[in-house]
This record gives C-alpha cells, structure tokens and sequence, in this order.
C-alpha cells in the first residue's frame, strides 16, 4: 500500500531538535534585468482601487521551453485608463531577463490588476488575458513575438473591476474557458469616507461598496467567448468582492470545480454538477467561511494535497487579526478548518497575506509555503493595528505534520516589503523553485532558489498537443509521483497565490536513491497516463496525445 | 469606568495619571488592560508586562499574566501566551477563563489532550456556584466540539454545541459550528436553521448588511447579543471575555 507523505514523514518525527533549514533564496533582482517599479495609485494610498496590487503572469509567449514574465501593471486615480504600461520580459536561462515589451507590441496600459495565460484561440501559442479597473483585455500571441489586442473580436471586455481570473476547460471539450472575479463597484470621484479600524481611520471599503458580479464565459471553440453567467448558477449566487479562484476538481467526480475567494465575505464554492450547470457549496461544504464561522479577506489561494489523503486542500490567506486558513477538504464535500493542526494560524496573526505558494523549496520530498505580505493601510505599526505596514514574507517549512516559519532563509527574508503577490516558478531550469514578487509601488523582486542539487527533483509537465486542444497545459490535471514507497501529489490548477497564474508544470522533490518513479497524469478528460522514470533530476513532459 | 466597559475613557484616564506619575504601575495596569480590551494587543502588552514584574502592590497586579495572555495569543506568541496564562493559573487557581486560554493555546499547538482537560476545567469554573456564567459555558462548550471535531468525534461535536446553545444563544460562531456539524451529519435543515441564528446574530451586530436577512429560524432564537459593534471591521477571531471574577477596582 502506498503512504502519503506527510503521514510517512510524521513517523520519523523525533523529539530531538530539527535540523537547520536549507531553503535558501538569494535576491538576484539587480542581476536580472527585471528592473521595474510597478504602479499601484500614489504613495500613501488613499482610496480601495490602490491597495490591491497588480498580478504577475507566468508565459512561455516565445515557445523555447522557459517561462517568461508578464506585468500588466497598474495607474494612478488621476488617469486609470493610461498608467506607465505592462511590461513583458523575456527568459533568456540563469535567471537574466530581456525586457521586450516595445517589440512585443503590447501598448496596455489600462489599470489592471490580475493576469492568466492560455492558448484561448487553440492555435498552439499562449495569449493573456488581463483584468482590469475598466474593460478587460485579451491579448493575442500571434507567434512572432507580438500580440494584438482581440478583446472585442473575442467577446470580452466586461467593464466590472476584475481582480483575478483562470482560464480552464469547464466543459471539458477541449478549449479554454475563463471566470473572471470581479470585485466591486468604484468611482474614483465619489470614494466612501474612512472607515474605523482599531479606533483609527483608514481606507474604506469594501465593506460599504456594492459587490460585483463575476464571470464565467464559455469558449465557443473558435477563441471567441459568450457570458455564460445568467444560466449556470454563478451570476445568481450572492455577489461577493471576489478576490482570487482555483479552478480544480474539488469534488472528485472527475469535473472542475470553482472556488471563489471573497473579500470579508462568505467564499463560493461553484460544483459543477453538469457542463454550465453550478451549484454554491460553500456554506454546505464548510469552505465558505473559517473554523470560527468568520468571513475572512481571503487573497491568496494555494493549492496542495496537506493531509495526503489525495483531495486537493485550499489555503488562503487573511487580515491581520485574524489567521491564515487551511480548510482540509476531507471528501470531496466537506471541507474542515485544521489551520492549527497544521502550525499556519499563530505566525500570520500579525500580518496582512497576499499571494501563497505550496512547493517543496529544498526537496525534502513536502511542500513548503511562502507567502507575501504588507498592510493596506499606510498608517499600520505594531503599536497601532498589531501589523505593520511593510512586512516579512512568511516562510513555513513543512517538518512533520507541522509548519514552522523560518526566521533565516537568505537577506531578502528580513526585508520588510509591501507585497502582494508572488509566482513560482523554476525559472533558470535547475531543477528547484524560484520566484518573483511584485509590491506596491515597489520594485519587483527576483529571488533565485540555491538549493542547486542535481538529483533530487522531478518536474512534470503535462501537455496536450492534440490538434483543436486550446487546453495544451492540462489544466485541471492530477499528477502523481511515487518513489520509495512515497506517493505525492500536485494538481494544474486554474488560476495562481493573487491576481496571477501557477507555472503549468508540477515540481517534486524525490529523495536520493529512491529506486524508479512512478509518473502517473490524470489529465483533465479522466485519461491516465503511467510511466516510470528511472532517476530524479529531469523534467518530463507527458502529453494527452500520446494517452489512448 | 472599566466595569462599564468605558475601555477608552479608562485608557484616557490611565494615560494621565502615568503622565502625572510615570511611576505608578497600577496606572499601566490599568492602561494595558484597557488597550487588550480595545484590540490594541501590542501596545497593551508592554503595559502588562511592567504590571506583571512591578513590586507595588495593587489589586490588578495577580491578573496582569492573565490579560497578557490573551494579547500574546492574539498576537500570535503562544509561547509567551501560554506562560502568562500559566503563571496565572498558579497566582489564581480558580479563575476560569485562564483555563480557557490554556485551552485555546494547547488548540492552536494541536495539543488535544492539554486542551481537552483546559476546557473541561474552564467549564466546571463558569459552572460553579455561586455565580455560573452562562455566556463562559458555552464558550467552553463551543471550543470543546473543536476538540472532538478534530478528533473526528462529529456526533459529540453536536451534543457539546447543543449544550453551548442552550446555555448562551447570543454566540455567532457557536451556531456556525454547530450548522457545520449539522452539514456534516447530513442534516441539513438542522444545519440551515443554526446558520439562520447565525446570520441573525451577525446582523444584530451590524456585520450583516440589511437585506441579507435570512428567514426566521424554527430553531429557539438568539437572543440579541450584547457585545460592542465595531462597523466596518474586518473578521475577528473569538475575543475573550475578562475574567468572571473582574480584576478591576
């Protein structure tokens, strides 16, 4: 019988001291050529629309294998529809970045906030879809290196404020279809007055705002998309100030699922019950709301099988004053809050999270988490809101059942930041994690992983090559990796840690010497792939084409 | 003025007489257990903790470790949290709600024996004679069904919430819990009706806008609750109570 991990690496925990931890980054931003400052509204924020940040998307727009940087970048409150602009950067390996937005083409410079990438025309390359403060933007990879805006063409362009947004295939009929969270209804001009926090006044919002609609568009296989909110039970649930999603097969019955994570208010849980057909399970399910019965602020969303009972689990993260939560989905319909169970409540207390990331950072065969932080509202100190405003990323090493956060991990751990989202990604292909992450009105931060061993990693790649197939990155899909008698799991998901997109790969740390690996994919369509790789240290790609 | 729970004149009040005397640690007691009341946990911690180590006597001193504790654990220190519950616990054996802390803190170190036996001591505290406190019953009702959830224990979870109810109705996340264990039970009119108490505990709070009103609940209606409303407020965890016996002059 095969074990889960985190079970198996529960038995080997002793009562002597831990290890030092080996994860370490080194912030490589000055080397990289990513040299940017996003733009979130001015410095201190004053209103709702400048404290969320802008996303980042992960993109192999020039197909030579490595993932490439997309910032669409915000504006500012006097001129919402002309900020600075996006940027788009190109990999060129060893984590060196080409700034290449001139020739690309892409002029956006609408407000934008969240960001995802998919093949929405089926015509083998990665277009990008943007949400933004005003009409959202689908742009086209035309596969030389340019783009061009067809959101009109594509039937897009909902003028709601978007936030974050997934493309995946819903109906499970090959092409890409898109939910875009939207969050709520602002005029720059007519801003609510502050609200009260902690006996001091703040930024409103968004209690006090009129929650907006989110959307659910359907791919009518040709790249162009219809609303399909009105008839599938999204657009009549209650409208949230929705914030983040992750689109996977929550239920196990071998449909996507949605979660929605909504701003101080209950999140959604949309189970497909037939194609174009939802149901709001996320009171039922117990996913809406925390262990307390709280509404939480729910922005950052990861993904990750915790308890290795082989069901994907939702992390999110919170407010200060409250925790960062762990909802356990036991069943596929029941979800239970055992954030403390697993060590992740006390260490976010103080802090305002952003976007999250579940990956195994130094390969000891569990995933680890980080997650970015920073306040909304300029006036945060200790003293004042418990919180300050800048703040440390919060890194939880998995050690037995339990996370510890880390207080070392390399110089950029103890710069206190004004963050908001982080992708994760292995950027120079040496076969660990790195990362970006991006702030407000801050400069970007590249941060390379130096785990550097050469044996003790796998990265699997689902793909779908098939001819038609705008789903070429599985999303959606289930991949499985068994060494040693040790099963792990990680799921494609729709959707990223905020506002942003998950690398369309699967990594694993695989101990040394664990004899041969069993890969198994279950792509999206309910086809199994199983193969066996004889050692770690490769990435392996596993395409629906080949599956019969 | 703390007795009425006017925390912001006594902060006020306090805040004077330490400038007046910045010698006077019954003064930063009085100050700290203010701000831990108004939510200000960092800064009331440090108030706290020189009334803790202070050698004057005054009557607020043996509870200082009390309310330090629940500002170290709602600042997330469960290490300092625990400790200063514990040194209270030996100052004042009987106080119950210290052994509810030690319970909430062994809850989130996942330490479900120590908080099992924490909350069934907390409990038998808010029971006892003369004075039982029905509102500290069901908090260590409530928090009790956390323990036998965790242990899968879903049937017991229901028993101890339906006690907690009908000891005190007026606690949102008590009916919240117990619709969870409802849901889970697959009775979900049962669970539809809780979370209906909820919603209206939750609008009575003003934390619900006013056309989100569910139907009225068949269950036996909460009544209005009496806890201080802070609009515009992002979700909170359970905030403590004071101790049953009030520390304060």
């Amino acid at each position: 019988m095969m074990h889960a991990l985190p079970f198996a690496l529960a038995c080997a925990v002793t009562s002597q001291e831990p290890p030092a931890s080996t994860i370490r980054f080194t912030d490589v931003t000055a080397q990289s050529g990513i040299a940017m400052t996003t733009t979130s509204g001015s410095t201190p924020s004053t209103t709702v629309l400048e404290v969320k940040g802008g996303g980042l998307g992960l993109i192999d727009f020039d197909g030579d294998g490595d993932l490439d940087l997309f910032v669409p970048n915000g504006a500012t409150l006097a001129n919402p529809d002309a900020g600075p602009g996006a940027r788009l950067f190109r990999n060129d390996g060893a984590m060196r970045f080409t700034d290449v937005t001139d020739a690309s083409g892409i002029r956006h410079r609408r407000w934008s906030f969240g960001v995802t990438v998919g093949d929405a025309d089926a015509d083998g390359r990665d277009d990008i879809f943007i949400a933004c403060f005003g009409p959202d933007v689908l742009l086209r990879n035309k596969g030389d290196g340019t783009f061009e805006d067809i959101t009109a063409r594509a039937g897009l362009g909902d003028p709601a404020w978007g936030t974050s947004a997934a493309f995946a295939d819903l109906d499970l009929d090959g092409d890409l279809d898109l939910f875009v969270c939207n969050y709520l209804d602002f005029d720059p001009s007519k801003p609510l007055p502050p609200a009260n926090f902690k006996g001091m006044k703040v930024i409103a919002g968004p209690r006090g705002y009129q929650a907006a609609v989110d959307r659910i568009y359907e791919n009518k296989g040709d790249g162009t998309f219809v609303d399909r909110g009105g008839d599938c039970g999204v657009a009549s649930a209650r409208p949230g100030f929705g914030l983040n999603l992750a689109i996977v097969d929550f239920s196990g019955d071998g449909k996507p699922d949605i979660f929605v994570g909504n701003d101080s208010q209950a999140n959604n849980l949309f189970t497909q019950t037939a194609p174009w057909a939802y149901r709001d399970d996320g009171l039922r399910s117990g996913i809406a709301v925390n262990g307390e019965g709280s509404e939480q602020a729910t922005m950052g969303v990861a993904v990750a099988d915790i308890d290795g009972n082989g069901r994907p689990d939702v992390f999110t993260t919170n407010f200060s004053s409250d925790t960062n939560t762990l909802h356990l989905n036991l069943d596929g319909r029941n979800f239970d809050d055992r954030t403390n169970q697993f060590g992740l409540g006390a260490p976010s207390r103080t802090l305002v999270g952003w976007g999250a990331g579940f990956v195994d950072f130094d390969h000891d065969g569990d995933e680890d988490l980080l997650s970015v932080n920073g306040h909304v509202y300029p006036q945060a100190t200790r003293e004042a809101m418990d919180s300050e405003y800048a703040q440390r990323p919060l890194l939880m090493e998995r050690r037995g059942v339990r996370f510890h956060a880390l207080t070392e991990a390399g110089a950029w751990k103890l710069e206190p930041r004004v963050d908001r989202t982080a992708v994760f990604a292995d950027l120079d292909q040496d076969g660990d994690v790195d990362a970006v992450v991006a702030g407000l009105n801050q400069a970007l931060q590249v941060l390379r992983n130096d785990h550097d061993a050469a044996d003790d990693w796998l990265v699997v790649v689902p793909r779908d090559t098939r001819a038609g197939v705008g789903n070429r990155h599985a999303v959606g899909a289930m991949v499985e990796v068994t060494a040693g008698g040790v099963t792990q799991r990680r799921w494609i998901v729709g959707g990223g840690p905020f506002q942003s997109n998950n690398a369309p790969e699967a990594h694993f740390g695989v101990a040394k010497g664990s004899g041969p690996i069993a890969v198994t994919v279950r792509f999206p369509d309910g086809k199994v792939s199983t193969t066996e790789v004889a050692t770690p240290g490769r990435r392996v790609t596993v395409d629906r084409a080949e599956v019969r | 003025m703390m007795s009425r729970g006017r925390f912001d004149a006594a902060e006020v009040t306090a805040r004077t007489v330490l400038a007046q005397g910045a010698e006077i640690d019954r003064a930063a007691a009085i100050l700290g257990i203010s701000l831990m009341k108004q939510k200000k946990y960092e800064e009331a911690r440090k108030y706290l903790e020189r009334a803790r180590g202070s050698q004057q006597p005054f009557p607020e001193r043996s509870h200082a470790s009390h309310f330090l504790g629940w500002c170290c654990y709602h600042l997330g220190d469960l290490e300092v949290s625990r400790a200063a519950f514990e040194q209270h616990a030996k100052d004042v054996p009987d106080e119950p709600d210290t052994q509810f802390g030690l319970g909430l803190v062994a809850l989130g170190e996942d330490r479900l024996e120590d908080a099992d036996r924490f909350l069934n001591k907390s409990l038998e505290g808010f029971s006892a004679p003369p004075k039982p406190d029905a509102v500290g019953q069901a908090r260590a009702l409530t928090r009790l069904s956390d323990v036998a959830m965790r242990r899968g224990e879903v049937e017991k979870a229901e028993e101890l919430l339906e006690r907690a109810v009908k000891a005190s109705a007026v606690q949102h996340e008590t009916w919240s819990k117990l619709a969870r264990v409802r849901d889970r039970l697959g009775k979900e009119k049962e669970a539809d009706a809780a979370r209906a108490n909820a919603e209206r505990i939750l609008q009575a709070l003003g934390r619900r806008p006013a056309e989100a009103a569910p139907a009225p609940a068949q269950q036996s209606t909460p009544a209005q609750p009496n806890t201080p409303v802070q609009p515009n407020t992002p979700a909170q965890p359970t905030t403590p109570a004071a101790p049953s016996k009030d520390p304060t002059p």
